[in-house]
C-alpha cells in the first residue's frame, strides 16, 4: 500500500480518494452508533422523544395555519399534511445544526488520528436518519387513520428518504467545513434555518405562492424532498417542473459543498 | 530495496495571524528502510511532533513530498475517541474504527486487546467508572495491537505508572523485532535508544545529524541548556558551596582520557571532581551522587578509599577521580550531584544537584551483563553477576 502525502494544494486523484472512504466504512458505523447511543441511552423516553418536536410543531401550525391562511390542501387534512412536511424538515433542522458543529466540536480527533474527514458529518446525519425513519412511521400511521390506505407509491417513501438523507449531508458537509473557517456560520445557522422553513413548503402548498415567484422554489432543493413526500403518501401531484428544477439545484449545492469540503480537508487540523 | 518512508523537502509553515508565519519544518529529507526503527530526537519546538503528524497525515505539509510503503498506524496519543459514556467494549469498538481497523479485523483481535488490557471484567461498564490506570491500559491495548507496518509512535510512554510503562516498553520491543518500521518520539533517551539503532536529530525543523543513536544522543545533550560531560565554575567566589569548600569542576571522563558526554556501560570511566577548601581543619565528606531520569538515586559515593579519607583538610584545590567500574549501571540519561558535608559541625557545605549529565548507552557485543539476550531490560543496576549451570539431560 503506497501512501503519498503532498501539500494541500495538490489535487488527490480520485480513486484514493475513494479507497479511503470505503477503508473507513467500519468508522462510519460506529460514529453513527456513538451519536445514537449518546442521545437515547439516558433518555428513558429514548426515541418517543424523535416525534415529539414534529408532533408539537404540527398542532402548532394546525391551530394557527388552518385558521388564518386556510392553505388548499386539497383532500389531505391540514395537520397531516403538514406533519407530513415536518417530519423531513425536523429531520433536516436538527442534522444541520449538530453537523454543522461536527469538526469543530471533533477538534480533540481531529488534531490526533488522521481519517477521512467527511464521515464526520456523514455520520451525524446517519445518526438523526433514525429519528426519519421514526417519523415516516408516524406518518404513515396518521395517514393510515386519516383514511389514505397505503398504495404503491408508499413503496418509494425509502427512496424520497434517502434523497432527504443525501440532500442534508451534502448541505451539512458544506456547513460544517464553513463553521470550521468561520465560527459565524454556527450563529447564523440558527435564523437561516428558520427562514429556511418558511421558504419552503413545509407547512404550506408550493401552490399557495402567486405564479411569478414560484420558480423561487426550484431553487430550493428541499422542495423536491417535500413534495417528493407528499406525492408518495398523498398522492398530490408535484409541479414537476419545479421537482427538476430543485433536484438540479441540490446537485448544484452538492458539487459545491464537495468542492469547498475537499479544498479545506486536509488543513481542518489547523483550524479547529 | 524500496524505501519504507521517504520524505523530501518536508517544509511545514504555520500562519499565526496576518504577517506571523512560524517555520516548524524546514526541507527535510530522509529515508527509512523497511524494518528500521528511527528514533526521532530534539528540543521542544524543534519540530518533531510536526513530523509526526505530517506522517499521520493530521497535517498537511506546506510542500515537499512524502512516499509511505506500507499500512501506516500511530499512537500519537493513546485514548483517542474514547467517550466516558460509552462502554469498554464500544470504546474498543471506535477507537479501534478511528485506527483505520475494519470490523472484521476488530473482532479477529478483540480478544487479545481485551486479555492485554486487563479490564475483562468490566467491558460492559461505561469508561468513566474506570480507574486511570485501567483507562490507560485499555487504551494502549487497542493501539498496540493495531499491527500496523509502520508505526509512529509520540511519548505514549510518558503516561501510566510504572509497570504500564514497562508493559508498552516490552510491547514497543517486539513490535520493533516483528519487521515492523517503527519513528519513535520521545523525550525519554533510554526508550529511544532501546528501541532504535538509527537516530535522526533535529533542530529548528532542520536535519542536524543522522546516524547511530548513541552518536545522535550524545549530540542532543550537547546542543542543550544541559551540561553534558562537563562543567566548570571559574570563579571561586561564585561556584556552589560556602567559605569552608567550593565546587570547581566536575567532568566524566571516558577511558582514553577524553570528555565523554557518552559512555559504554560495559567499559570503566571515570568521574573528576575538583573542589576548593577555603577554610581549612574541617573534616569533609565529598561524595558524588548518580540519578537517573526517573529521579531514583542509583549510586551514592565518598572517598572511603583515599589515605586522608574523615581526617580535617588543609585548605588548597583537592582533584578526585571516582572509578565506575564495567557492568555496574544500566543504560540511561544519568545526572551527577555533588555534596561535600561535615559531621563536626554537621553541615551540607555544597549540594549541587544535576552538575553534569551524560548517556549511558550499551554496546551489543555481548560483553555486557545482557550477553547475548538483546530485549528489554529493566534494572537500574546491571552488575555482571557470576552464574555456574549444571545440566541433567532429560
Amino acid at each position: 500500500m503506497l501512501t503519498i502525502i503532498q501539500s494541500a494544494r495538490q489535487p488527490v486523484p480520485l480513486a484514493a480518494v475513494v479507497r479511503e472512504y470505503t477503508a473507513y466504512g467500519s468508522l462510519l458505523k460506529h460514529l453513527t452508533l456513538r451519536d445514537l447511543r449518546l442521545r437515547y441511552r439516558h433518555a428513558s423516553l429514548g426515541l418517543l422523544w424523535v416525534i415529539v418536536q414534529p408532533v408539537v410543531s404540527m398542532i402548532v401550525f394546525a391551530l394557527v395555519f388552518s385558521r388564518v391562511l386556510r392553505p388548499a390542501t386539497g383532500d389531505v387534512p391540514y395537520s397531516l399534511y403538514a406533519l407530513a412536511g415536518l417530519v423531513p424538515w425536523s429531520f433536516f433542522a436538527s442534522s444541520l445544526s449538530r453537523a454543522c458543529m461536527v469538526f469543530v466540536a471533533n477538534s480533540g480527533l481531529l488534531t490526533k488520528v488522521y481519517f477521512p474527514r467527511a464521515i464526520l458529518p456523514a455520520s451525524a446525519v446517519l445518526g438523526s436518519a433514525l429519528d426519519l425513519a421514526v417519523g415516516c412511521g408516524l406518518v404513515c400511521l396518521y395517514a393510515v387513520g386519516s383514511g389514505f390506505w397505503p398504495s404503491w407509491r408508499w413503496m418509494l417513501l425509502p427512496a424520497v428518504a434517502a434523497q432527504a438523507v443525501v440532500t442534508t449531508f451534502f448541505i451539512a458537509l458544506g456547513l460544517a467545513t464553513l463553521n470550521a473557517i468561520q465560527r459565524d456560520v454556527k450563529h447564523a445557522m440558527q435564523f437561516v434555518i428558520q427562514l429556511w422553513m418558511y421558504a419552503s413548503p413545509v407547512v404550506y402548498p408550493s401552490s399557495l405562492v402567486p405564479g411569478p415567484y414560484r420558480w423561487l422554489f426550484g431553487l430550493n432543493p428541499l422542495t423536491s424532498v417535500l413534495d417528493g413526500f407528499r406525492w408518495c403518501l398523498f398522492g398530490t401531484p408535484p409541479d414537476w417542473p419545479l421537482y427538476a428544477a430543485s433536484v438540479v439545484s441540490m446537485a448544484a449545492l452538492a458539487a459545491g459543498a464537495v468542492r469547498l469540503f475537499f479544498h479545506f480537508e486536509r488543513t481542518l487540523a489547523e483550524r479547529v | 530495496m524500496k524505501h519504507a518512508i521517504s520524505a523530501r523537502g518536508l517544509t511545514k509553515i504555520f500562519q499565526s495571524g496576518p504577517g506571523g508565519a512560524f517555520t516548524a519544518l524546514d526541507g527535510l529529507t530522509f529515508d527509512v528502510e523497511p524494518g528500521q526503527a528511527v528514533g526521532i530526537i530534539g528540543r521542544n519546538g524543534a519540530g518533531k511532533s510536526t513530523l509526526l503528524k505530517i506522517l499521520a497525515r493530521i497535517l498537511a505539509p506546506t510542500s515537499g513530498r512524502v512516499e509511505l510503503r506500507g499500512r501506516v498506524g500511530s499512537l500519537l496519543e493513546v485514548g483517542t475517541g474514547f467517550h466516558s459514556d460509552l462502554s469498554g467494549r464500544e470504546n474498543i469498538f471506535l477507537s479501534a474504527a478511528l485506527l483505520g481497523m475494519k470490523d472484521a479485523e476488530i473482532a479477529r483481535r478483540y480478544d487479545a486487546i481485551v486479555d492485554f488490557s486487563g479490564v475483562g471484567d468490566f467491558l460492559e461498564t461505561p469508561v468513566k467508572h474506570y480507574s486511570s490506570g485501567m483507562y490507560m491500559r485499555l487504551a494502549f491495548a487497542v493501539a498496540a495491537h493495531l499491527d500496523p507496518e509502520i508505526l509512529l509512535v509520540d511519548e505514549v510512554l510518558a503516561v501510566g505508572d510504572l509497570e504500564f510503562q514497562k508493559k508498552c516498553m516490552q510491547r514497543l520491543d517486539t513490535l520493533g523485532q516483528n519487521g515492523q518500521t517503527v519513528l519513535f518520539v520521545s523525550h525519554n533517551i533510554p526508550a529511544v535508544a532501546r528501541v532504535c539503532r538509527r537516530g535522526l536529530l533535529i533542530d529548528r525543523g532542520r536535519l542536524v545529524l543522522d546516524g547511530p543513536v548513541p552518536e545522535v544522543c550524545a549530540a542532543y545533550l550537547q546542543q542543550g541548556a544541559v551540561h553534558p560531560g562537563h562543567r566548570e565554575w571559574p570563579d571561586g567566589a561564585s561556584a556552589p558551596g560556602d567559605q569552608v569548600v567550593r565546587l570547581r569542576k566536575v567532568r566524566v571522563r571516558g577511558p582514553g582520557g577524553e570528555t565523554a558526554a557518552s559512555i559504554h556501560i560495559g567499559q570503566p570511566f571515570d568521574i573528576e571532581v575538583d573542589y576548593e577548601v577555603r577554610v581549612g581543619g574541617v573534616a569533609l565528606f565529598p561524595a558524588i551522587r548518580i540519578f537517573n531520569e526517573w529521579g531514583t538515586e542509583i549510586i551514592w559515593s565518598t572517598d572511603a578509599t583515599a589515605p586522608d579519607h574523615g581526617k580535617p583538610r588543609p585548605p588548597g584545590m583537592y582533584h578526585s577521580v571516582v572509578r565506575i567500574p564495567a557492568n555496574m549501571l544500566g543504560e540511561g540519561t544519568l545526572s551527577v550531584a555533588v555534596t561535600v558535608a561535615s559531621l563536626h559541625p554537621k553541615k551540607v557545605h555544597v549540594n549541587e544537584l544535576d552538575c553534569i549529565q551524560f548517556q549511558a548507552t550499551e554496546v551489543f557485543d555481548g560483553s555486557t551483563a545482557r550477553g547475548q539476550y538483546t530485549g528489554y531490560v529493566g534494572s537500574v543496576i546491571r552488575p555482571k553477576l557470576e552464574w555456574t549451570v549444571t545440566f541433567r539431560p532429560a
